[in-house]
């Protein structure tokens, strides 16, 4: 067992030693050595040997170069039982001045250790010296004759358009053999351009030359960023094509694997011209304020989340833009909103659709308005404009405005911090001017005597009269009590009368004498009075506890007033008087024994 | 005879004195609003409160002082004295717009309060909701006196107590929300920027810097510090020195 577990890390050991010993390269090139101003140069870099991880390369001095990374690209090959990969590293460079540059040396760690590439001299020419050098296409004859097995061209769908239109881009792939494996497509280099990716259309086969091609196409669709000439640079596509050549070439006794397995196969690399576009810049009238740069053909929808919100509580507006154009370049839509409101974008999504290879979709806006103050508002309608291409001007397309009612109060600045309101209200610019009349002074009602008698005499006034109306009703309920009461005041008053009435007969001085002494006895003693004899009266005040010196004194009295009113007797004026004196006595006497 | 001659001499004396007085108070109210608009704000503000110093409390007083104030670059003062003028003359479309204007000078958002149900407290003073509630009051009482003793069931009267009734709860309650709303005392942060501590002293944490023309509630009285309540619900201490009471 430990035998084999030796054995085994020798071995891993081995290995381990060849992968550490096995040579890397890393070297680098360019397309080419001379440009002019305008054109641009790929700088390749290659690392090959057996190497699993690769990180990117570091450039240095680079120059007076603009610097492009434009891929990278892998190959891993098994020959003779070591494994293989090329990697290569392209980077597009544009030349900022004429002269003669050194470009390099590049940097790549690997394994601990700094690989390195010598540096390259190249040489910038003003823009138009350089002669044009591309590549012909393939006349109909060189195809007849089956020189050029495989090609590729490339095309735009039109040479001439505006910023940020599309163009689209296309590279072909003809082929009249068998390929070994599948051909590696590297794109064109695009600066100056936005680049979408287009769905491959599936492989057919077209007649060139007599010839039967199977075509394979990609496609890209291009937005030019700035005006001017533009330049898309060549495509590569590298193929191994069948070569019977080699069959009968080789040596039929090498143990080369990589050979053996690639017998009959050659490598070709193919490269498209570079294309030049005219791209026009936007016309500048009729250019609307708040047009952001959208170029295609565009439809807006807006809607508002609602039409009554609170201080501080957003109000959304999702604004919907859907069309044909590069839609992920697409800004928000500029909006003013009232001074008293804060407004910033929310959300966006986007959703890009490439029906009949162009670039279209749609994209959301959720721009969110908070109130800083209620009161009604009208926020403006939400306005997007774009350039179309196909009709040359401009499209204003707009919302419909919001009238919106914000309530609650002022909010307050989070932290008293020296925020700073800069928006002042729009309805009132300065003070309103002064009162010109002094004006009274108000008195403090609040805890005056006049407010403490207002309190109190409603209530003293209640209680009085819930006292005086209950008295009153049991006046009213107690038949005794209430002629004994009343008995006093019409005595009183009969006394007044019989008083005046001194010029009388005598006959009708005393009956009303006698009248009002017994009206007096029933209602003093609640009886009826009249017609109750002498001894009835004497027995009635001997009951009531009635002195004998008054009863005596009133039943004299009753009969006096018989005598005068039924014997003819005259008194006179002084006996009158007397009697009516007795009679004040009586009652008085009565009265105080109460 | 000589007695009531003598009263009715003193009484004209007194008289005199204070219709002379009120005299020379409108004069001097009047000459600072010259003053004030021949752009001499610090003058007309001086003659205001001199006229205050003499104990003159009118909401036209208050109001032009706060206005004078203002254009003196003093914010604070100048809320202070509309919410002067507004306590006293509650409603008054010019004090409100004042208001809201100067407000929007203060560094401080938002930190003016108003009574619970302004629309309807702000139309009297609490003493003027108190005169009519306790008249309505009084009313009420004396037709059910007259109820009670000459126990009329007349249609008249039953629905005068129904009436006075009503129109006494809605008074009442125009009064307690006004009186509840004033009972707690009212400042403003007159500093251009003071400390709201923790505590009623220095050393005590700052808990945040309230500016100019700040309003709160005061909770609480010390010897040098007020107990407030700021807008935002924060309890602090503030200087005396650097607010004042409305």
């Amino acid at each position: 067992m430990k035998k084999a577990f030796f054995l085994s890390l020798a071995v891993f050991l081995f290995f381990l030693a060849a992968a550490v010993a096995q040579d890397v390269n890393f070297t680098a090139a360019v397309d080419k050595d001379k440009l002019e101003m305008g054109d641009q140069l790929t700088l390749s870099l290659v690392v090959s040997g057996n190497v699993q991880r690769i990180g990117d390369p570091k450039l240095k001095n680079i120059g007076d170069f603009a610097v492009y990374a434009s891929g990278r690209s892998q190959n891993i090959t098994f020959s003779n039982g070591v494994v293989t990969s090329t990697t290569q590293f392209n980077y597009v460079l544009v030349p900022k001045k004429v002269g003669t540059f050194s470009i390099g040396p590049a940097e790549l760690q690997i394994g601990g250790k700094t690989l390195t590439t010598a540096s390259i001299m190249v040489t910038v020419l003003p823009s138009g010296s350089v002669p044009k050098t591309t590549a012909p296409p393939p006349t109909e004859t060189e195809v007849r004759e089956g020189l050029k097995s495989v090609f590729v061209s490339a095309s735009v769908d039109r040479s001439k358009v505006f910023v940020s239109e599309q163009v689209t881009y296309t590279m072909k792939f003809y082929q009249a053999v068998n390929l070994f494996d599948n051909p590696e497509y590297t794109p064109p280099s695009v600066v100056g351009f936005w680049k979408e990716d287009l769905p491959q259309p599936p492989s057919h086969f077209e007649m060139v030359g007599g010839r039967r091609y199977r075509v394979s196409e990609a496609k890209i669709a291009l937005f030019p960023t700035a005006a001017g000439s533009q330049t898309i640079g060549e495509a590569t596509v590298k193929c191994k094509i069948e070569d019977f050549e080699s069959y009968f070439n080789r040596d039929p006794f090498s143990l080369d694997l990589d050979q053996f397995f690639n017998r009959g196969a050659r490598e070709r690399v193919l490269r498209t011209s570079p294309l030049n576009l005219e791209v026009l810049p936007l016309p500048e009238n009729n250019q609307p304020d708040d047009f952001t740069g959208a170029v295609g053909k565009y439809q807006m929808r807006v809607d508002w989340n609602k039409k009554t919100t609170e201080v501080n509580q957003p109000v959304t507006a999702k604004v919907t833009i859907w069309g044909t154009g590069n839609v992920k370049s697409l800004a928000e839509p500029k909006i003013t909103a009232p001074p008293n409101f804060r407004t910033f974008l929310s959300a966006s999504s986007e959703r890009v659709t490439r029906e009949g290879n162009k670039i279209g979709g749609g994209k959301i806006f959720e721009i969110s308005f908070v109130p800083r103050e209620p009161g009604s508002f009208e926020l403006p309608a939400v306005a997007f404009s774009y350039f179309d291409p196909a009709n040359r001007k401009y499209v204003k397309l707009k919302g419909a405005p919001l009238n919106l009612t914000v309530t609650g109060t002022r909010e307050l600045a989070g932290g008293y911090s020296g925020v700073t309101q800069k928006e002042l209200s729009v309805r009132q610019s300065d003070l309103r001017y002064l009162k010109k009349e002094l004006g009274g002074e108000s008195v403090n009602f609040v805890g005056s005597p006049g407010f403490w008698l207002l309190q109190g005499l409603p209530l003293i006034l209640l209680g009085a009269t819930v006292v005086l109306r209950r008295v009153r009703d049991k006046e009213e309920s107690d038949v005794s009590y209430f002629r004994s009461k009343r008995a006093s005041k019409m005595v009183k008053k009969g006394l007044k009368e019989i008083f005046a009435a001194s010029s009388l007969p005598a006959v009708e001085y005393f009956s009303r004498l006698q009248k009002m002494l017994l009206d007096y006895l029933g209602d003093r003693y609640n009886v009826a009075a009249w017609g109750m004899t002498k001894n009835e009266i004497a027995a009635l005040l001997e009951a009531n506890t009635v002195g004998e010196e008054i009863k005596s004194s009133l039943l004299e009295l009753l009969d006096l007033t018989d005598r005068a009113r039924f014997s003819g007797w005259q008194p006179t004026r002084v006996e009158r008087n007397q009697a009516l004196a007795q009679a004040e006595e009586v009652i008085r006497t009565l009265e105080g024994s109460r | 005879m000589k007695k009531l001659f003598c009263f009715f001499l003193i009484l004209s004396f007194l008289f005199a004195i204070s219709w002379g007085k009120e005299n020379a108070a409108v004069k001097t109210f009047r000459e600072a609003n010259r003053l004030y608009d021949g752009q001499n704000y610090n003058g007309a503000a001086q003659l205001y409160e001199k006229l205050m110093e003499e104990g003159v409390r009118t909401p036209a007083l208050y109001y032009n002082l706060a206005s004078a104030y203002f254009k003196s670059k003093e914010t604070g003062k100048s809320i202070l004295y509309l919410l002067r003028a507004r306590k006293l003359s509650p409603g008054d479309e010019d004090v409100e717009g004042n208001l809201r204007f100067v407000s929007q000078f203060t560094l401080d958002k938002g930190n003016l309060t108003s009574p619970p149900l302004a629309f309807f407290t702000d139309q009297l003073t609490l003493g003027q909701w108190a005169f009519w509630a306790s008249i309505l009051y009084f009313l009420l009482i004396g037709l059910i006196c007259g109820r009670i003793w000459f126990k009329s069931r007349t249609l008249l009267i039953r629905s005068g107590i129904w009436l006075a009734g009503i129109l006494f709860l809605f008074l009442a309650c125009g009064f307690y929300l006004r009186w509840s709303w004033e009972k707690v005392p009212q400042g403003v942060i007159l500093a251009r920027e003071a400390a709201v501590k923790s505590g009623p002293r220095d050393d005590f944490v700052t808990q945040l810097l309230g500016h100019e023309g700040l309003t709160f509630q005061i909770l609480e009285e010390r010897e040098d510090y007020y107990e407030v309540l700021l807008p935002n619900g924060v309890k602090g201490w503030v200087k005396k020195e650097e607010a004042a009471e409305v």
